[in-house]
């Protein structure tokens, strides 16, 4: 048995530069089903290439990405962005919604690129704003709504598709105190239920309180891992 | 050290600078040329030459026409205008990024907008006097070039613009700095929530063209049809917005493709460029109809004359060029909206929305609207055209005028759109997705 036997995520001897600038250096990680955890790091420690890594958004220089077994760079950049898209969620700091689309457009996105009538998808996005709580803002436009309901429709379409993991870049790093507690709760919560597992990438401590283990990178490298409990 | 105006020109990038000369030089020539026609003369009746210059281009000699080759050299700078006014928009969010780092030293409102007006007008003040020489080449080749031709001169060899050379050279770089002007507006101003849908007045001046023409329609006069063409464009141009918004929200409200969706989506969101586009290329498309409908007609005639013929087949390459330049001015305002928002962009890629279906989107953002506008205006054109010869062959003719102008249409579309993809696939590259 390997640490990384059971494993729905795992990051091999990843390395990475850009240019002459290293940015990982031999990470290895390994995520749990259900598993929630904080990835912890001053500026420049690599943890957001990490993540773009275990998506599966930026190709490692060495090592490798699997996903339940599979290894991301056995597959071909169609089927990557298939795995991308049905099997990672993907949160970003930002929000990042397309301005155009409305709320429930946004999260039935992803449903339609996979074939999905547009009622049906539109049906099951709306479900995912009741639950989070934006229900009332669905026929919104990105830029009509506040910083925290912008969160939680990137929440809702990083769910939407029933993801095995959610991978979130700084989810609440542009959020005043209150409303990226909120948003937290509501993604922490959210991922429990549904079963998938959460990274967190971070670099605010009273984040990486609310996940169940931390691993903290400095210089491109594992530093420290807080396991469950510690 | 360097005067402050290069430094502000340098920083609006080379690219910008480049293309806002070149629309701005051919232009200025293209009006050139419309003022040596109206310079020439002669009004009184038909004259081959002028003053011992070249052997001229029939519908440019015959005072008669005359008139209607000056609007159309006009009308031919409306889709270059097009493009100037979208090559402005180019690094638009470089741009805002640079003035909101000049506000925070200290730069007010006003002194960006002067700052925008010296980005675009020096470049449009050097193409505006560089149309000289475009007028001067054109004068070479069309005019010397085409003199012994069956053609004849199309530019005139005996007139110039003359003193109104300095006139038009002010008025285009003027044109520039305004375009400068409210494109550094644009960008002094914080994003705003999306604009209201627009109303249908356009349809106001077009019916007031038809009731107003209607009493003149048999009339031996040039001026109703010349003023009709005017009435139309502004009409048209005023109407395409409103057309744009209802015709995406229809689609956009029922599709079930997502790059059909983001496309709707966008021209909703931004109906004011695929209104103008689809206003441009209607002209195009009723120009292509009304040309296919004579040409057929001509030829089959008993007899094929050159006076009608080499002018139609004129008017149908140039509406193939202007088809070129408007397509590819729209692909570049998608392209440049995509750029803008990188950010969001590199998301959509990142969270699993394939490259190809971006792609497609910008495809269908440059089609929806123009292709149903040229169709049908090229419908139109043909039907009238059958209706006022009664002749069968016409009503062939211009549906094949329709059916080319919808072909060309779409291998433009698909042209541009590969051409600009370069721009999208660094529009998503993973350094957009940086966290701050």
């Amino acid at each position: 048995m390997t640490e990384h036997d059971g494993a729905v995520l795992t990051g091999t001897a990843l390395h990475k530069s850009f240019g002459a600038t290293p940015a990982l250096r031999g990470v290895d990680v390994a995520i749990a089903p259900g598993e929630q955890v904080a990835v912890t790091g001053p500026s420049g420690s690599g943890k957001s290439t990490l993540l773009h890594c275990l998506a599966g958004v930026t190709s490692p220089d060495s090592g490798f990405v699997s996903l339940a077994g599979h290894r991301l760079d056995s597959l071909s950049e169609h089927q990557r962005t298939r795995v991308r898209r049905v099997r990672i969620g993907l949160v970003l700091q930002f929000g990042q919604l397309v301005p155009d689309l409305t709320a429930v457009e946004n999260v039935a996105l992803p449903l339609l690129l996979e074939g999905r009538r547009r009622p049906d998808a539109e049906q099951a996005a709306r479900g995912w704003l009741e639950r989070l709580g934006v229900g009332d803002r669905a026929d919104v436009r990105p830029l009509e709504l506040s910083g925290g309901e912008q969160q939680r429709v990137a929440i809702a379409r990083g769910l939407v598709t029933s993801p095995d993991v959610v991978l979130a870049d700084e989810p609440t790093g542009a959020l005043d105190t209150v409303t990226g507690e909120q948003a937290l709760q509501v993604l922490v919560e959210a991922t429990r239920e549904t079963g998938a597992a959460l990274v967190v990438v971070t670099h605010d401590h009273r984040v990486a309180a609310h996940m169940e283990r931390g691993i903290a990178l400095r210089d491109g490298r594992v530093e420290l891992v807080r396991e469950p409990g510690a | 050290m360097r005067p402050l105006w290069v430094a502000v020109v340098a920083g609006a990038g080379q690219l910008r600078g480049i293309l806002v000369l070149l629309t701005t030089a051919l232009v200025s020539g293209l009006l050139l040329v419309a003022v040596s026609y109206a310079r020439l003369g002669g009004w009184g009746g038909y004259q081959s030459t002028y003053d011992g210059g070249a052997p001229l281009f029939g519908p440019v000699a015959d005072p008669g026409t005359r008139g209607g080759a000056i609007l159309g050299v006009v009308l031919l700078c409306l889709p270059v205008v097009l493009l100037l006014d979208q090559c402005v928009r180019l690094g638009s969010a470089a741009q805002r990024r640079r003035y909101e780092a000049l506000a925070v030293a200290g730069a007010s409102r006003r002194d960006l907008r002067r700052w925008g007006a010296i980005e675009t007008g020096v470049p449009a003040v050097a193409g505006a006097a560089l149309g000289v020489g475009v007028w001067i080449v054109m004068r070479q080749v069309l005019g010397y070039g085409l003199a012994t031709s069956p053609v004849r001169a199309l530019v005139p060899t005996a007139t110039g613009p003359g003193w109104w050379t300095l006139l038009v050279i002010v008025l285009v770089a003027a044109y520039g700095v305004l375009v400068g002007q409210r494109a550094a507006a644009r960008a002094s101003r914080p994003p705003r929530a999306p604009k209201k849908p627009p109303r249908p007045w356009g349809l106001l001046v077009l019916g007031a063209a038809v009731a107003l023409l209607a009493p003149w329609m048999n009339t031996e006069s040039e001026l109703p049809g010349l003023a009709a063409v005017a009435l139309v464009t502004v009409g048209l141009a005023l109407t395409t917005p409103w057309l744009a918004h209802v015709m995406a929200s229809r689609l956009h409200g029922r599709t079930d493709d997502p790059a059909e969706l983001l496309a709707t989506a966008r021209i909703r969101a931004d109906h004011g460029a695929a209104g103008r586009a689809a206003a441009a290329v209607g002209a195009v498309g009723a120009t292509s109809g009304v040309a296919g409908a004579l040409l057929v007609r001509a030829l089959t005639e008993q007899y094929v004359d050159l006076y009608i013929v080499v002018p139609l087949l004129l008017v149908g390459s140039l509406a193939a060029l202007v088809l070129g330049v408007i397509t590819s001015s729209l692909a570049l305002h998608s392209i440049e909206a995509t750029l803008t928002r990188g950010r969001e962009v590199a998301a959509l890629v990142a969270t699993g929305v394939p490259l190809s279906t971006l792609e497609r989107a910008v495809e269908a953002e440059c089609r929806i609207v123009t292709m149903p506008v040229t169709t049908g205006a090229a419908l139109c054109g043909a039907l009238a055209i059958t209706a006022l010869t009664a002749s069968p062959s016409a009503l062939v003719g211009g549906l094949v005028g329709a059916a080319v102008v919808a072909i060309g249409l779409r291998f433009a579309v698909r042209c541009t759109a590969r051409l600009t993809a370069p721009w999208l696939h660094r529009a998503v590259a993973q350094g957009s997705l940086r966290t701050a």
